[in-house]
């Protein structure tokens, strides 16, 4: 009877482990004790510390809380005392696949949390995506490249101003980029040329843009007569007067 | 014939008999686990086992990836996407991804077996530790290929297909990223032919030998409604839904 129960409970406590993430928050399992059953439980245990059948009761209410690590603390504080005790050694290799499992699902999330951030990392230096830049740096603000690839896209997005913080950002978390210093250079000469003028003032920028090296050219696709965006050509790509989106955006508002 | 010939005869008959009750000897429920990721399970395509059924998928992926990246229009490339997709993460016909998690979980399965090894038992976390690169890279290749799916741009696609393919690559035969010339050197750049390597090698560890357990017993593992694992005698084929 009480090997068949052994076993049921087993089936029951490995169904748990593979098919559920129960695992409570560390946060969770320092309130648990709060709750009446857990706390009954306890109180047993602390009346008879080395009694083997309230201690499976305590680590089975720390199960239902969903503190694996709880219930196998409680099992290994007589595991000296009944080496040989079949039970005890059964409930203690199942705790410690349960704390595996929630070891396990933690790798998983954290596997398709590593994939979001590769693809949004992708998009933001391939496609200049904002949104996926916008995304990446929310998870990895002070990564440099992720940091210059940001700026070039806000570069091509015409947006030099934000770019110039983006890129001294990450020249001072790693000086001595010879590319990024051109770039700063750049994005400092558009900001300079994108700010109003005060009225009746000269143009004292006139031509920045073309003696930082950039060339404006109209877009290639206005030959049906429609007004075209203005395209400036940097050292960070082309330059459009538009926002770009990303691929899951309407056609219309695509690149 | 001799009494003496009588006499061998009759003693290898004997042997016979005892090998043969050796041979036909239940495996131990951790190795019936342990055959459903390696050798066998009714519910797979072919009744592969599950770490087959991934090398298999990974490598239909990576035949996908190929395909669109020689795609000369975006339908094309998109339909060759798909389907490597499908190949990846499917959770009606076990994708890689499906596959070897089921993989992973019959090892645990093994590994609380009241009769497993403490071979099986340390090697089980340290599997699902090692799959996650490539479930990692599989999650990589869904999400670009939703944005392939997405994509209006052949040029756009086309650069997203290169990464779907570095990907599948590596799934399959693992990945090099300092460019050694070794791929799969360290369990970050497993890809399923490392995972399975790695399989066969604890399974090689086995004290008692693992013997490759024959379908019968893969396929008639039961779990009975007070929650034990038995062999079903009348061979009905299985309640393997136990598992799910």
């Amino acid at each position: 009877m009480a090997t068949s129960n052994l076993v049921l409970w087993a089936a029951t406590l490995l169904s748990t482990a593979a098919w559920s993430r129960e695992a409570a928050s560390p946060a969770a399992c320092q309130a648990a004790p709060a709750q009446p059953a857990l706390a009954a439980a306890k109180l047993a245990v602390d009346q008879a510390p080395q009694d083997l059948p309230a201690r499976f009761r305590l680590a089975d209410a720390w199960n239902d809380a969903g503190c694996f690590k709880d219930a196998l603390r409680v099992l290994q504080g007589v595991q000296d005392r009944y080496p040989a005790n079949q039970e005890l050694q059964t409930r203690l290799r199942i705790e410690k696949s349960l704390i595996g499992e929630a070891h396990f699902f933690d790798d998983l999330d954290r596997a398709n949390g590593e994939a979001q951030l590769k693809r949004d990392t992708f998009r933001c230096s391939s496609f200049a995506d904002l949104d996926a830049c916008k995304a990446a740096l929310l998870v990895r603000p002070y990564d440099p490249a992720l940091l210059v690839a940001n700026a070039d896209a806000l570069m091509r997005a015409g947006q030099p101003a934000e770019a110039l913080k983006q890129y001294r950002l990450a020249s001072s978390l790693a000086p001595g980029q010879v590319d990024v210093a051109a770039k700063i250079h750049e994005a400092e000469s558009l900001s300079v040329a994108g700010q109003p003028r005060p009225e009746g003032a000269p143009d004292a920028h006139a031509g920045t843009a073309i003696a930082a090296g950039a060339a404006v050219a109209a877009d290639a696709a206005s030959t049906d007569g429609a007004k075209a965006p203005k395209t400036i050509r940097t050292a960070a790509g082309p330059i459009t007067a538009h926002r770009r989106y990303s691929n899951a955006a309407p056609e219309s508002q695509s690149h | 014939m001799t009494a003496r010939q009588g006499l061998g005869m009759g003693s290898l008959a004997m042997i016979a008999a005892a090998t043969a009750a050796c041979v036909t000897r239940p495996p131990t429920i951790a190795h019936v686990h342990i055959g459903h990721a390696i050798t066998g399970v009714h519910v797979t395509p072919g009744h592969q086992g599950y770490v087959e059924v991934a090398m298999g998928r990974a490598r239909e992926t990576l035949a996908d990836a190929q395909r669109a990246s020689e795609a000369t229009g975006l339908a094309g490339l998109k339909s060759a996407v798909a389907e490597a997709l499908s190949a990846t993460d499917d959770p009606e016909n076990f994708g890689v991804k499906q596959s070897l998690i089921m993989a992973a979980n019959h090892i645990s399965f093994a590994a609380t077996s009241a009769d497993a090894s403490a071979n099986v038992a340390h090697f089980a976390p340290a599997f699902k530790d090692d799959i996650s690169a490539v479930i990692g890279r599989c999650d990589y290749i869904e999400l670009l290929g939703k944005d392939v799916a997405a994509s209006t741009s052949m040029n756009d696609a086309r650069l997203l297909v290169q990464e779907i393919l570095a990907s599948a690559r590596a799934n399959v035969d693992g990945a090099d990223p300092r460019g050694t010339g070794i791929r799969g050197a360290a369990p970050a750049d497993y890809g399923v032919a490392q995972l399975r390597e790695e399989v066969l090698e604890m399974v090689a560890r086995e004290r008692p030998t693992y013997r490759t357990v024959d379908e019968w017993y893969l396929f008639n593992l039961v779990r009975l409604p007070n929650g034990r694992w038995v062999f079903d005698k009348l061979g009905r084929g299985g309640n393997i839904d136990g598992y799910k």
